[in-house]
């Protein structure tokens, strides 16, 4: 005979029991968003490492074989100038001409490389993590990257500044209440340097001035050479001011391979 | 032209490139205009027979821009501190153009393609000896092209924003005719500001006037 008291421990002990399982499958949810996360940003990071070395590899490529094939063109002449034989004069000059063809072709292949794919570039990168971390249904995005800037970068500083901005989406999604629109800005000051903002329409949270997320936030700021501020007001932005180059040659960091 | 201008002036070739190095020195050599030319294949060496021979007379140092792991900036001055009189010609084969924007910053007195034929050195030589800057057709052109594109540092959407604030609508204006917020409309706007140092509106539009943009 099942009295009530039996009913109410069973009925206590299945609401357990639901609890628990709805906890476990919503961790699980939240692992998996995590690991999905840290997917795509494995994978735009390896992108723009591989952007750096297609880009070397064809620096190498033109520097080292567009400056023996003029090398070669300069001996021709020398050679032609040497001659008083109109043939022979004829045939060095045919034999310049070919090589100068192969010169400009080596020349647009190794441009081709090192300019690299559209895909590859900070802008692309910085949208599909936007993208993955603020979904389009839930957020109007104003994604403004300068490609020149883009162009100045190294790739350590462009992993830096997308693993910036993973930590500043996320804290976005979480905690910026009331939050439809987010925009994200690279540009360049002439007096300042170049300028990094992540930021949201949201109501200002304080949990970003303590968090995991700001800490390493700071960190890769640091990596930057930059500085970090974080302004509240009709909404958060996040501002990493850095400086150009860390070699402080006057060359871009990519430039550390020869280019010219 | 006076080829005696240049009977104690000598040439000095650096590239650590040998086969490049070598010829382009033959081809200098060829047009006879200097009493020696130098061939050297690292900044060291070079500084090197700087220090040993000191010397007034004018040098030409026919460089590339990168050597190995250095590149000319860096050891410019250097150089300049050894020999006062030194003209420095870059031999480059150079295209992308903020490097050329780079280069520019240390006024060099020629910059000169590595296929450059003769007469393009001997006018480029010439044009120096007078005093003047030579730059190679290709490097003008490069720059001609992109002084149009680097002179306006706005993007597209940067350049619409400019449009609604040139017909006179506020931030709040812009913000409801975008549907974004003006929270976004600002930070846009400082953007804007920061690329072109400006600090206010009005400064901001009429740099994108000179800029003809709006």
């Amino acid at each position: 005979m099942i009295t009530f008291p039996d009913l109410l421990v069973l009925a206590v002990m299945a609401g357990v029991y639901l609890l628990l399982r709805w906890e476990r499958k919503r961790y699980t949810s939240r692992i998996r968003v995590l690991e999905e996360l840290a997917d795509v940003q494995i994978r735009e990071a390896r992108m723009q490492l591989t952007r750096e070395i297609e880009g070397r590899v064809g620096q190498d490529l033109h520097d080292d074989l567009s400056a023996s094939l003029a090398g070669i063109v300069h001996q021709l002449e020398l050679l032609s100038a040497q001659t008083e034989d109109d043939s022979i004069k004829r045939h060095i000059s045919s034999l310049s001409m070919q090589t100068g063809d192969v010169y400009r072709s080596v020349r647009n292949k190794s441009h081709l490389l090192y300019s690299g794919a559209a895909e590859n570039s900070l802008e692309q990168s910085i949208k599909r993590i936007t993208d993955f971390v603020l979904p389009d249904t839930l957020y109007r995005k104003e994604i403004d990257i300068d490609r020149e800037t883009d162009e100045r970068l190294d790739a350590s500083q462009r992993i830096e500044i997308l693993k910036i901005l993973q930590e500043a989406a996320v804290n976005i999604r979480k905690h910026a209440r009331e939050a439809t629109e987010v925009f994200v800005f690279l540009y360049r000051s002439r007096d300042r340097g170049i300028i990094f903002q992540v930021g949201d329409n949201g109501r200002a949270v304080r949990e970003f001035s303590g968090g995991i997320g700001l800490k390493s936030v700071r960190r890769r700021a640091d990596a930057l050479k930059g500085e970090l501020s974080i302004h509240t007001g009709e909404g958060t932005v996040l501002t990493i001011i850095f400086p150009e180059n860390a070699g402080g040659s006057g060359v871009p960091v990519s430039q550390s391979v020869k280019q010219l | 032209m006076d080829n005696r201008l240049f009977t104690n002036i000598s040439a000095i070739v650096l590239d650590d490139h040998k086969l490049f190095a070598d010829s382009f020195a033959k081809l200098v050599e060829f047009t006879s205009l200097f009493r020696t030319v130098n061939v050297f294949y690292h900044e060291q060496d070079l500084m090197q027979y700087l220090i040993r021979f000191r010397t007034t007379d004018t040098l030409y140092l026919f460089v590339d821009y990168y050597m190995g792991d250095r590149s000319l900036p860096a050891f410019l001055n250097d150089l300049k501190r050894l020999s006062r009189n030194i003209k420095v010609i870059v031999v480059s084969c150079i295209s992308n153009s903020f490097l050329i924007h780079d280069l520019m910053k240390f006024s060099p007195d020629g910059v000169i393609g590595k296929t450059a034929k003769a007469d393009a050195l001997i006018d480029c030589i010439h044009e120096v000896a007078n005093g003047g800057q030579y730059l190679s057709d290709e490097i003008r052109e490069i720059m001609a092209r992109d002084n149009g594109e680097r002179a306006v540092p706005f993007t597209s959407r940067e350049i619409e924003l400019l449009r609604y604030f040139a017909r006179g609508l506020s931030i709040n204006d812009t913000a409801e005719e975008l549907k974004l917020s003006r929270h976004t409309i600002a930070a846009h706007r400082r953007k804007m500001m920061a690329k072109t140092n400006t600090s206010s509106i009005t400064g901001l539009l009429s740099a994108a006037q000179k800029l003809s943009v709006i």
